[in-house]
């Protein structure tokens, strides 16, 4: 239960993590986390030559438009928009009895990397001295800002998958170090 | 140093051209925009996107091929149909797009919603309303046919298909679809006459389309309203529905015009079936709109007679060395074993 009173259940809940490209795409820079399958939710990233940790919430725009399509930026993998050509960065659906729905279902595919729709977001954590950091997805944090009657059907990028993006965003958070 | 000289006279002879009316005009096509070196060129890639490219088994009940909708003789575009069809006698909302050039090309579909060649052919693969195909499927499907599994063998050094490597095979034999030896092409090299209505159609040409039908490729690659009225069966806003900006709304990609004699119907839409419907358009119809392209505040103005003048100009982008290349056709052989 949230605190809009939403009570959710999840079924699918998959998104990108990536490396922001500096000239090119490389498939390896790019990680597809998919809830429903443990091996995918460890990723090791380079860290830049500063040191820093800097990972892109979904994927910068270089992502969408090169031709790199090997790995988990494979478009067949669902997470790919074919009539306006991009990846969806995240894809959460699941069921609420507050979705007023076919099925109480709801569906957030939040997509689009052209300004000014794009809604990927790197986020640099700073300087990491340990091997091995944790970074937690805080959906409680995230549908506390949700409100699943109104809002349940995000299918096409604009100004709505921006605004959930935002706060989608604010449950990535980094824990430390493990 | 004496065939150094040589080289270089040849080079300037092919970048300028001579004009009939004593005036140099010169016409250089420009770099290529396809990015070559992720998917270097190959015979073999060529080969198998060529195959790929004619063959139904891409769509979901294998009836409907690339090819259905893009005829070689017609400039790979549908041929007398407004807009294109897919499996089940399904009707999409577009005319299907005339292929030629895509080399040069720096967004696909109408509205540019696809960014690279390499993912172009997701859209029609996937679309309800096309081949209504899983690209999965389309994978497994290949991967079981020894035809294919040798082709991508020899293509890509893996037998089994990816959707990269299908991708890229289609892509191949899109590029080498090279229309340049229209009998404009051979006026400008100086190897054919224009008679007195097709150079006067020129310079009309150049004097009222070409700010957007930019020579040599004969499109500016730019998104433009051409003051059509929107159409209330289809409410297409065209470019707004990619980047959901309203100023956007009615703009459409600057189609080309080679071998447009062909090519019909026209517009994004398929509404007009002939090229003086067109330009009747251009001259009488314009629907102002806050989107129209800048190109129409001053209005064009043309006689019936230097419509007819224009239309014979368009009628010298016929490029039949293209449309009849046999290399672009149906690949018999590739079928035909086994």
């Amino acid at each position: 239960m949230t605190k809009k009173g939403d009570s959710l259940k999840f079924e699918t809940i998959r998104f990108f993590v990536s490396v922001p490209p500096k000239n090119e795409v490389s498939a390896d820079a790019a990680h597809l986390v998919d809830w429903s399958k443990p091996e995918t939710h460890n990723w090791s990233v380079p860290l830049n030559e500063k040191r820093e940790l800097v990972i892109t919430y979904g994927l910068e725009p270089l992502y969408h438009t090169a031709s790199v399509m090997e790995g988990d930026l494979d478009p067949s993998l669902g997470m790919y928009w074919a009539w306006q050509s991009g990846y969806i960065h995240l894809k959460i659906e699941g069921e609420s009895p507050s979705a007023n729905t076919r099925n109480n279902k709801f569906q957030y595919h939040l997509g689009g990397y052209l300004d000014p729709f794009s809604v990927d977001k790197t986020i640099n954590f700073g300087q990491i001295y340990e091997s091995n950091v944790q970074i937690k997805i805080d959906l409680w944090d995230v549908f506390r800002l949700v409100n699943v009657k109104k809002e349940n059907e995000i299918m096409i990028p604009g100004k709505q998958a921006v605004r959930m993006m935002k706060k989608m965003i604010n449950g990535f958070v980094l824990l430390g170090a493990y | 140093m004496k065939s150094l000289f040589v080289i270089f006279l040849i080079l300037s002879t092919s970048l300028i051209w001579k004009n009939s009316g004593d005036k140099i005009f010169s016409i250089t096509w420009p770099e290529k925009t396809y990015d070559y070196s992720v998917n270097p060129r190959s015979d073999s890639k060529i080969q198998l996107g060529r195959a790929l490219f004619y063959d139904p088994i891409l769509s979901k009940d294998n009836s409907i091929s690339c090819s259905s909708c893009h005829l070689q003789a017609t400039g790979f575009a549908h041929v007398d149909h407004d807009l294109s069809h897919g499996i089940d006698g399904r009707i999409g909302t577009r005319n299907s797009m005339a292929l030629m050039n895509l080399a040069w090309s720096t967004s696909f579909m109408w509205d540019g919603g696809v960014p690279a060649l390499d993912r172009q052919t997701i859209a029609p693969i996937t679309d309800h309303n096309e081949m209504d195909e899983d690209l999965k499927k389309v994978l497994k499907k290949l991967n079981k046919l020894p035809r294919y599994r040798k082709a991508f063998l020899e293509a890509f050094g893996a037998e089994e298909a990816t959707t990269q490597n299908l991708l890229f095979a289609i892509s191949q034999f899109e590029l080498e679809l090279i229309s340049n030896n229209s009998k404009y092409d051979k006026y400008l090299r100086g190897g054919a006459q224009f008679n007195e209505q097709e150079q006067n159609g020129l310079q009309l040409f150049r004097n009222n389309c070409a700010s957007c039908h930019t020579e040599p490729l004969f499109t500016s690659h730019k998104f433009e309203n051409n003051g059509l009225p929107l159409d209330p069966t289809l409410m297409d806003y065209g470019r707004k529905k990619i980047t959901n900006l309203a100023e956007d709304a009615q703009k459409f990609k600057v189609p080309t015009l080679r071998n447009i004699k062909h090519t019909y119907p026209y517009m994004h839409d398929g509404r007009f079936s002939k090229l003086r419907e067109v330009l009747d358009h251009y001259t009488d119809n314009i629907e102002r709109s806050s989107t129209l392209s800048p190109q129409f505040k001053k209005a064009i103005k043309l006689s019936s007679n230097e419509k007819a003048d224009i239309i014979a100009f368009l009628f010298t982008l016929t490029d039949d060395d293209f449309l009849f290349n046999p290399k672009f056709g149906y690949p018999r052989e590739f079928f035909s074993k086994e």
